[in-house]
Protein backbone atom coordinates (compact mmCIF):
# COMPACT_ATOMS: atom_id res chain seq x y z
CA UNK A 1 0.00 0.00 0.00
CA UNK A 2 1.37 3.41 -0.90
CA UNK A 3 0.77 5.96 1.84
CA UNK A 4 0.24 9.61 0.97
CA UNK A 5 3.28 11.80 1.53
CA UNK A 6 3.55 14.23 4.45
CA UNK A 7 2.43 17.19 2.35
CA UNK A 8 -0.67 15.35 1.19
CA UNK A 9 -1.51 14.48 4.78
CA UNK A 10 -1.09 18.12 5.80
CA UNK A 11 -3.40 19.02 2.93
CA UNK A 12 -5.93 16.43 4.02
CA UNK A 13 -5.78 17.65 7.61
CA UNK A 14 -6.14 21.34 6.87
CA UNK A 15 -8.11 21.66 3.63
CA UNK A 16 -11.39 20.14 4.62
CA UNK A 17 -13.24 22.12 1.95
CA UNK A 18 -11.49 20.52 -0.95
CA UNK A 19 -10.45 16.97 -0.06
CA UNK A 20 -8.45 14.91 -2.48
CA UNK A 21 -10.56 11.83 -3.32
CA UNK A 22 -7.60 9.49 -3.52
CA UNK A 23 -6.26 10.55 -0.13
CA UNK A 24 -9.74 10.35 1.40
CA UNK A 25 -10.11 6.79 0.18
CA UNK A 26 -6.72 5.88 1.58
CA UNK A 27 -7.49 7.38 4.97
CA UNK A 28 -10.65 5.30 5.30
CA UNK A 29 -8.58 2.15 5.03
CA UNK A 30 -5.37 3.21 6.84
CA UNK A 31 -5.43 3.77 10.60
CA UNK A 32 -1.81 4.93 10.60
CA UNK A 33 -2.37 7.81 8.22
CA UNK A 34 -5.71 8.59 9.85
CA UNK A 35 -3.97 8.98 13.23
CA UNK A 36 -1.43 11.25 11.58
CA UNK A 37 -4.17 13.44 10.11
CA UNK A 38 -6.00 13.54 13.44
CA UNK A 39 -2.81 14.73 15.18
CA UNK A 40 -2.33 17.45 12.57
CA UNK A 41 -5.95 18.53 12.90
CA UNK A 42 -5.61 18.56 16.67
CA UNK A 43 -2.56 20.80 16.40
CA UNK A 44 -4.39 23.17 14.06
CA UNK A 45 -7.41 23.21 16.35
CA UNK A 46 -5.26 24.11 19.37
CA UNK A 47 -3.55 26.83 17.35
CA UNK A 48 -6.92 28.29 16.37
CA UNK A 49 -8.08 28.28 19.98
CA UNK A 50 -4.97 30.20 20.92
CA UNK A 51 -5.24 32.70 18.10
CA UNK A 52 -5.35 36.36 19.08
CA UNK A 53 -4.64 35.53 22.70
CA UNK A 54 -1.07 36.63 23.29
CA UNK A 55 0.87 34.83 25.98
CA UNK A 56 1.60 37.01 28.98
CA UNK A 57 5.01 37.43 30.57
CA UNK A 58 5.08 37.63 34.34
CA UNK A 59 6.05 41.05 35.72
CA UNK A 60 9.81 41.46 36.36
CA UNK A 61 9.23 41.30 40.11
CA UNK A 62 8.57 37.56 39.83
CA UNK A 63 12.18 36.83 38.92
CA UNK A 64 13.32 39.02 41.80
CA UNK A 65 11.10 36.98 44.11
CA UNK A 66 12.67 33.76 42.81
CA UNK A 67 16.15 35.10 43.58
CA UNK A 68 15.06 36.39 46.98
CA UNK A 69 13.46 33.11 47.97
CA UNK A 70 16.41 31.01 46.87
CA UNK A 71 18.91 33.40 48.44
CA UNK A 72 22.28 31.79 49.06
CA UNK A 73 20.85 28.49 47.88
CA UNK A 74 21.22 29.79 44.35
CA UNK A 75 24.82 28.66 44.22
CA UNK A 76 26.77 26.56 41.81
CA UNK A 77 26.84 22.88 42.49
CA UNK A 78 25.57 19.62 41.08
CA UNK A 79 23.05 18.99 43.84
CA UNK A 80 20.98 21.03 46.22
CA UNK A 81 23.21 22.74 48.75
CA UNK A 82 23.43 20.81 52.02
CA UNK A 83 23.31 23.99 54.08
CA UNK A 84 20.09 25.93 53.89
CA UNK A 85 19.96 29.62 53.17
CA UNK A 86 21.09 31.77 56.02
CA UNK A 87 22.58 28.88 57.92
CA UNK A 88 25.59 29.70 60.00
CA UNK A 89 27.73 26.89 61.34
CA UNK A 90 30.00 26.93 64.31
CA UNK A 91 33.63 25.97 64.17
CA UNK A 92 35.01 23.58 66.75
CA UNK A 93 36.76 25.79 69.28
CA UNK A 94 40.11 24.11 68.89
CA UNK A 95 40.21 25.42 65.35
CA UNK A 96 39.71 29.01 66.27
CA UNK A 97 42.06 31.55 64.85
CA UNK A 98 41.84 33.68 61.78
CA UNK A 99 44.34 31.79 59.71
CA UNK A 100 43.56 28.32 60.95
CA UNK A 101 40.18 28.16 59.34
CA UNK A 102 39.40 24.59 58.47
CA UNK A 103 37.75 24.85 55.11
CA UNK A 104 35.58 21.79 55.37
CA UNK A 105 34.00 22.95 58.60
CA UNK A 106 33.08 26.28 57.14
CA UNK A 107 30.47 25.33 54.65
CA UNK A 108 27.83 27.74 55.74
CA UNK A 109 25.26 29.56 53.68
CA UNK A 110 26.81 29.12 50.30
CA UNK A 111 27.99 31.80 47.98
CA UNK A 112 24.90 33.92 47.87
CA UNK A 113 26.59 36.63 45.91
CA UNK A 114 26.98 34.40 42.91
CA UNK A 115 23.27 33.99 42.58
CA UNK A 116 22.33 37.44 43.78
CA UNK A 117 24.82 38.87 41.33
CA UNK A 118 22.45 37.84 38.60
CA UNK A 119 20.20 40.71 39.52
CA UNK A 120 22.60 43.04 41.20
CA UNK A 121 24.97 43.66 38.35
CA UNK A 122 27.35 46.55 38.04
CA UNK A 123 24.76 48.64 36.26
CA UNK A 124 21.91 48.19 38.71
CA UNK A 125 20.60 51.72 39.00
CA UNK A 126 19.19 51.44 42.49
CA UNK A 127 22.47 50.45 44.13
CA UNK A 128 25.02 53.14 44.85
CA UNK A 129 28.27 52.36 43.13
CA UNK A 130 30.67 53.54 45.78
CA UNK A 131 30.99 51.40 48.85
CA UNK A 132 30.89 53.07 52.24
CA UNK A 133 33.82 54.56 54.01
CA UNK A 134 34.65 51.64 56.28
CA UNK A 135 38.15 50.48 55.37
CA UNK A 136 39.22 46.92 54.79
CA UNK A 137 42.60 46.42 56.42
CA UNK A 138 45.20 44.03 55.04
CA UNK A 139 46.09 41.23 57.45
CA UNK A 140 49.58 41.23 56.00
CA UNK A 141 50.54 44.88 55.56
CA UNK A 142 53.12 43.83 53.00
CA UNK A 143 50.44 42.52 50.67
CA UNK A 144 49.41 46.02 49.67
CA UNK A 145 45.73 45.11 49.72
CA UNK A 146 43.42 48.02 50.45
CA UNK A 147 39.71 48.32 50.22
CA UNK A 148 36.43 49.35 51.71
CA UNK A 149 33.05 47.98 52.57
CA UNK A 150 29.65 49.53 53.02
CA UNK A 151 26.19 48.54 54.10
CA UNK A 152 23.07 50.14 52.73
CA UNK A 153 19.40 49.46 53.06
CA UNK A 154 17.61 49.81 49.75
CA UNK A 155 14.02 48.90 49.20
CA UNK A 156 13.92 47.02 52.48
CA UNK A 157 16.93 44.90 51.56
CA UNK A 158 20.32 45.11 53.20
CA UNK A 159 23.00 45.36 50.57
CA UNK A 160 26.65 44.94 51.39
CA UNK A 161 29.27 46.25 48.99
CA UNK A 162 32.91 45.22 48.99
CA UNK A 163 35.76 46.69 46.97
CA UNK A 164 39.37 45.66 47.14
CA UNK A 165 42.52 46.76 45.37
CA UNK A 166 44.93 43.87 45.18
CA UNK A 167 47.36 42.81 42.55
CA UNK A 168 48.48 39.40 43.67
CA UNK A 169 45.53 37.17 42.90
CA UNK A 170 47.01 33.87 41.77
CA UNK A 171 46.14 32.41 38.39
CA UNK A 172 43.22 30.05 38.74
CA UNK A 173 42.15 31.80 41.89
CA UNK A 174 39.62 34.42 42.83
CA UNK A 175 38.57 36.58 45.75
CA UNK A 176 35.60 35.79 47.91
CA UNK A 177 33.82 37.86 50.52
CA UNK A 178 32.59 36.50 53.83
CA UNK A 179 30.92 37.68 56.99
CA UNK A 180 32.33 36.32 60.22
CA UNK A 181 32.15 36.88 63.91
CA UNK A 182 34.93 38.47 65.89
CA UNK A 183 36.79 35.26 66.62
CA UNK A 184 36.37 33.92 63.08
CA UNK A 185 34.50 30.95 64.48
CA UNK A 186 31.35 31.49 62.48
CA UNK A 187 31.29 32.29 58.80
CA UNK A 188 28.79 33.23 56.18
CA UNK A 189 29.87 33.05 52.54
CA UNK A 190 28.77 36.12 50.61
CA UNK A 191 30.20 35.14 47.25
CA UNK A 192 32.96 35.81 44.79
CA UNK A 193 34.18 39.24 43.87
CA UNK A 194 34.34 40.16 40.22
CA UNK A 195 37.17 41.96 38.50
CA UNK A 196 36.09 45.57 38.25
CA UNK A 197 39.19 46.97 36.61
CA UNK A 198 42.95 46.51 36.84
CA UNK A 199 43.70 44.98 40.24
CA UNK A 200 40.26 46.00 41.43
CA UNK A 201 37.70 43.55 42.76
CA UNK A 202 34.16 44.33 43.74
CA UNK A 203 30.98 42.64 44.87
CA UNK A 204 27.47 43.55 45.97
CA UNK A 205 25.47 41.15 48.05
CA UNK A 206 21.90 41.11 49.22
CA UNK A 207 21.91 39.87 52.80
CA UNK A 208 19.18 37.53 54.01
CA UNK A 209 16.80 39.41 56.27
CA UNK A 210 17.55 37.16 59.24
CA UNK A 211 21.33 37.22 58.99
CA UNK A 212 22.57 38.41 62.42
CA UNK A 213 24.92 41.24 61.57
CA UNK A 214 25.38 42.01 65.26
CA UNK A 215 27.19 38.68 65.50
CA UNK A 216 28.65 38.39 62.02
CA UNK A 217 30.07 41.88 62.17
CA UNK A 218 33.30 41.40 60.25
CA UNK A 219 33.75 41.46 56.50
CA UNK A 220 36.53 39.17 55.33
CA UNK A 221 38.03 38.82 51.85
CA UNK A 222 39.93 35.64 51.09
CA UNK A 223 41.85 34.16 48.20
CA UNK A 224 40.03 31.05 46.96
CA UNK A 225 40.92 28.43 44.43
CA UNK A 226 38.88 26.49 41.93
CA UNK A 227 39.43 23.31 43.87
CA UNK A 228 35.90 22.11 44.42
CA UNK A 229 35.96 23.16 48.05
CA UNK A 230 33.31 25.76 48.88
CA UNK A 231 34.74 26.50 52.31
CA UNK A 232 37.08 29.28 53.35
CA UNK A 233 40.64 28.68 52.16
CA UNK A 234 42.14 30.15 55.29
CA UNK A 235 43.99 32.70 53.18
CA UNK A 236 42.41 35.92 54.39
CA UNK A 237 43.61 39.09 52.71
CA UNK A 238 41.77 41.88 54.44
CA UNK A 239 39.07 42.55 56.99
CA UNK A 240 36.80 45.34 58.10
CA UNK A 241 33.74 46.00 60.23
CA UNK A 242 30.33 45.55 58.70
CA UNK A 243 28.41 48.51 59.99
CA UNK B 1 32.39 23.17 42.44
CA UNK B 2 32.60 26.86 43.14
CA UNK B 3 32.71 28.75 39.92
CA UNK B 4 32.44 32.43 39.38
CA UNK B 5 30.11 33.75 36.77
CA UNK B 6 31.61 36.16 34.31
CA UNK B 7 30.63 39.71 35.15
CA UNK B 8 27.91 41.04 32.94
CA UNK B 9 25.09 43.50 32.83
CA UNK B 10 21.88 42.54 34.60
CA UNK B 11 19.27 41.06 32.34
CA UNK B 12 15.64 41.95 32.42
CA UNK B 13 13.10 39.27 31.62
CA UNK B 14 12.19 39.24 28.01
CA UNK B 15 14.91 41.57 26.85
CA UNK B 16 18.28 40.15 25.94
CA UNK B 17 17.16 36.57 25.98
CA UNK B 18 13.67 36.89 24.56
CA UNK B 19 12.62 33.37 23.65
CA UNK B 20 11.54 34.38 20.20
CA UNK B 21 14.95 35.74 19.37
CA UNK B 22 17.01 32.81 20.53
CA UNK B 23 18.16 30.34 17.92
CA UNK B 24 15.43 27.84 17.23
CA UNK B 25 15.95 24.19 17.96
CA UNK B 26 16.99 22.18 14.95
CA UNK B 27 14.03 20.17 13.79
CA UNK B 28 14.76 16.50 13.64
CA UNK B 29 12.68 13.38 13.83
CA UNK B 30 15.00 11.44 16.11
CA UNK B 31 16.64 12.04 19.46
CA UNK B 32 15.15 13.15 22.72
CA UNK B 33 13.67 16.61 22.85
CA UNK B 34 16.00 17.43 25.73
CA UNK B 35 19.08 17.06 23.61
CA UNK B 36 17.98 19.58 21.03
CA UNK B 37 18.71 23.27 20.80
CA UNK B 38 19.22 25.77 23.61
CA UNK B 39 16.93 23.91 26.00
CA UNK B 40 19.19 20.89 25.91
CA UNK B 41 22.19 22.92 26.90
CA UNK B 42 20.27 24.90 29.51
CA UNK B 43 19.00 21.66 31.02
CA UNK B 44 22.49 20.24 31.31
CA UNK B 45 23.81 23.41 32.88
CA UNK B 46 20.87 23.55 35.27
CA UNK B 47 21.51 20.01 36.37
CA UNK B 48 25.13 20.91 36.90
CA UNK B 49 24.05 23.71 39.23
CA UNK B 50 24.79 26.72 37.05
CA UNK B 51 22.66 29.59 38.42
CA UNK B 52 22.69 31.35 35.07
CA UNK B 53 20.92 28.35 33.57
CA UNK B 54 17.98 29.02 35.86
CA UNK B 55 17.80 32.53 34.51
CA UNK B 56 17.96 31.28 30.93
CA UNK B 57 15.25 28.73 31.64
CA UNK B 58 13.18 31.51 33.14
CA UNK B 59 13.71 33.76 30.13
CA UNK B 60 12.59 31.01 27.78
CA UNK B 61 9.73 29.46 29.72
CA UNK B 62 8.35 31.83 32.36
CA UNK B 63 5.92 33.21 29.77
CA UNK B 64 4.30 29.82 29.18
CA UNK B 65 4.28 28.91 32.87
CA UNK B 66 2.72 32.25 33.79
CA UNK B 67 0.17 32.20 30.99
CA UNK B 68 -1.03 28.69 31.83
CA UNK B 69 -1.33 29.58 35.51
CA UNK B 70 -3.10 32.84 34.75
CA UNK B 71 -5.66 31.29 32.42
CA UNK B 72 -6.46 28.41 34.76
CA UNK B 73 -6.41 30.28 38.06
CA UNK B 74 -7.71 33.58 36.65
CA UNK B 75 -5.81 35.55 39.25
CA UNK B 76 -2.70 37.59 38.65
CA UNK B 77 -1.62 37.14 42.24
CA UNK B 78 -1.90 33.35 42.14
CA UNK B 79 -0.33 33.12 38.67
CA UNK B 80 2.69 35.09 39.86
CA UNK B 81 2.99 32.93 42.95
CA UNK B 82 2.86 29.78 40.84
CA UNK B 83 5.48 31.12 38.45
CA UNK B 84 7.77 31.98 41.34
CA UNK B 85 7.31 28.56 42.91
CA UNK B 86 7.90 26.70 39.66
CA UNK B 87 11.36 28.21 39.22
CA UNK B 88 12.24 27.97 42.91
CA UNK B 89 11.33 24.29 42.79
CA UNK B 90 13.09 23.79 39.48
CA UNK B 91 16.30 24.98 41.12
CA UNK B 92 15.90 23.01 44.30
CA UNK B 93 14.78 19.93 42.43
CA UNK B 94 17.26 20.15 39.59
CA UNK B 95 18.88 16.92 40.74
CA UNK B 96 15.70 15.06 39.86
CA UNK B 97 15.53 16.33 36.29
CA UNK B 98 16.28 13.49 33.91
CA UNK B 99 17.00 14.68 30.36
CA UNK B 100 16.43 11.16 29.10
CA UNK B 101 12.80 11.33 30.13
CA UNK B 102 11.88 14.52 28.37
CA UNK B 103 12.81 18.09 27.68
CA UNK B 104 13.20 21.08 29.93
CA UNK B 105 9.85 22.61 28.95
CA UNK B 106 7.74 19.52 29.74
CA UNK B 107 9.57 19.16 33.04
CA UNK B 108 8.84 22.76 34.00
CA UNK B 109 5.24 22.34 32.92
CA UNK B 110 4.95 19.20 35.02
CA UNK B 111 5.94 21.30 38.04
CA UNK B 112 3.50 23.97 36.88
CA UNK B 113 0.63 21.51 36.72
CA UNK B 114 1.29 20.31 40.25
CA UNK B 115 1.51 23.87 41.55
CA UNK B 116 -1.77 24.76 39.88
CA UNK B 117 -3.42 21.60 41.21
CA UNK B 118 -2.24 22.47 44.72
CA UNK B 119 -3.64 25.97 44.33
CA UNK B 120 -7.00 24.68 43.11
CA UNK B 121 -7.15 22.14 45.94
CA UNK B 122 -6.46 24.89 48.46
CA UNK B 123 -9.25 27.01 47.01
CA UNK B 124 -11.60 24.07 47.21
CA UNK B 125 -10.73 23.42 50.85
CA UNK B 126 -11.26 27.09 51.68
CA UNK B 127 -14.56 27.06 49.85
CA UNK B 128 -15.67 23.90 51.66
CA UNK B 129 -14.67 25.39 54.99
CA UNK B 130 -16.54 28.60 54.27
CA UNK B 131 -19.56 26.61 53.18
CA UNK B 132 -19.41 24.50 56.31
CA UNK B 133 -19.35 27.62 58.44
CA UNK B 134 -21.98 29.57 56.58
CA UNK B 135 -24.00 26.56 55.38
CA UNK B 136 -24.43 28.29 52.07
CA UNK B 137 -21.30 29.10 50.16
CA UNK B 138 -20.80 30.11 46.58
CA UNK B 139 -20.84 27.35 43.98
CA UNK B 140 -17.51 25.69 43.21
CA UNK B 141 -15.50 27.87 40.87
CA UNK B 142 -15.45 26.58 37.33
CA UNK B 143 -12.36 27.46 35.35
CA UNK B 144 -10.91 26.12 32.15
CA UNK B 145 -9.44 22.64 32.32
CA UNK B 146 -5.69 22.83 33.06
CA UNK B 147 -4.74 20.21 30.48
CA UNK B 148 -6.62 21.98 27.72
CA UNK B 149 -5.15 25.37 28.64
CA UNK B 150 -1.68 23.90 28.69
CA UNK B 151 -2.07 22.37 25.24
CA UNK B 152 -3.34 25.62 23.74
CA UNK B 153 -0.57 27.65 25.35
CA UNK B 154 2.34 25.41 24.34
CA UNK B 155 1.11 25.26 20.75
CA UNK B 156 0.73 29.05 20.65
CA UNK B 157 4.19 29.42 22.16
CA UNK B 158 5.73 27.15 19.56
CA UNK B 159 3.97 29.08 16.81
CA UNK B 160 5.50 32.27 18.23
CA UNK B 161 8.92 30.66 18.07
CA UNK B 162 8.74 29.58 14.44
CA UNK B 163 10.94 31.44 11.99
CA UNK B 164 9.10 34.37 10.45
CA UNK B 165 8.21 32.88 7.07
CA UNK B 166 7.26 29.53 8.54
CA UNK B 167 5.00 31.28 11.02
CA UNK B 168 3.34 33.28 8.30
CA UNK B 169 2.66 30.19 6.19
CA UNK B 170 1.27 28.27 9.16
CA UNK B 171 -1.01 31.16 10.08
CA UNK B 172 -2.39 31.40 6.56
CA UNK B 173 -3.10 27.67 6.60
CA UNK B 174 -4.56 27.51 10.11
CA UNK B 175 -6.35 30.80 10.54
CA UNK B 176 -7.27 31.71 7.00
CA UNK B 177 -7.90 28.15 5.89
CA UNK B 178 -5.93 28.59 2.67
CA UNK B 179 -4.69 25.63 0.64
CA UNK B 180 -0.98 25.34 0.03
CA UNK B 181 -1.54 26.47 -3.57
CA UNK B 182 -3.43 29.54 -2.35
CA UNK B 183 -0.70 30.32 0.17
CA UNK B 184 1.81 30.16 -2.64
CA UNK B 185 -0.25 32.68 -4.64
CA UNK B 186 -0.75 35.02 -1.69
CA UNK B 187 2.89 35.00 -0.55
CA UNK B 188 4.64 34.59 -3.85
CA UNK B 189 6.60 31.70 -2.38
CA UNK B 190 7.11 28.65 -4.61
CA UNK B 191 4.68 25.85 -3.84
CA UNK B 192 7.51 23.54 -2.75
CA UNK B 193 8.70 26.16 -0.27
CA UNK B 194 5.19 26.58 1.11
CA UNK B 195 4.86 22.83 1.54
CA UNK B 196 8.13 22.45 3.41
CA UNK B 197 7.48 25.49 5.63
CA UNK B 198 4.04 24.25 6.50
CA UNK B 199 5.15 20.70 7.14
CA UNK B 200 8.05 21.76 9.34
CA UNK B 201 6.06 24.35 11.21
CA UNK B 202 3.14 22.06 11.92
CA UNK B 203 5.49 19.26 12.86
CA UNK B 204 7.24 21.40 15.46
CA UNK B 205 3.96 22.55 16.97
CA UNK B 206 2.64 19.04 17.06
CA UNK B 207 5.74 17.62 18.71
CA UNK B 208 5.66 20.39 21.27
CA UNK B 209 2.01 19.60 22.01
CA UNK B 210 2.72 15.88 22.30
CA UNK B 211 5.73 16.44 24.57
CA UNK B 212 4.27 19.27 26.61
CA UNK B 213 1.10 17.73 27.88
CA UNK B 214 2.13 14.19 28.53
CA UNK B 215 5.63 14.24 29.92
CA UNK B 216 6.12 13.35 33.56
CA UNK B 217 7.54 16.05 35.78
CA UNK B 218 10.17 15.98 38.47
ZN1 LIG C 1 -1.50 5.21 5.14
Amino acid sequence: MRHPGPDELVDAALSTRDPDPGTEAHLRGCPTCRAEVEALRGTAQLAREGADRPLQDPPPTVWERVVDELGPDLDTGPAAAPAGPGTVTTLPSRRRGPLLLAAAALVVGLAGGVGIGLTLGPGDPEVPDAPGAVPLVALDPGSGATGSTGLAEIGGRRILTVALEHSAVPAGGYLEAWLMDEGATRLYALGGLTAGGPDRWTGRFVLPADLPLDVLDTVDVSVEHFDGNPGHSGESLARGRAT
Amino acid sequence: MTEILPPGPPREPGSAADPGRLPSPVTGSTGSAAAEGPDGEIALRLRAGDPEALRLAYDRHARVVHTVALRVLQSHHDAEDVTQQVFVRAWRGRGSFDPERGGLAPWLLGITRRQIADRLALRERERAAAEGAARAGPPPPVGPRPEQVLDVVVVADELDRLPETQRRVVRLAFYDDLTQQQISSVTGLPLGTVKSHLRRGVDRMRRRWEAGGAAPGA
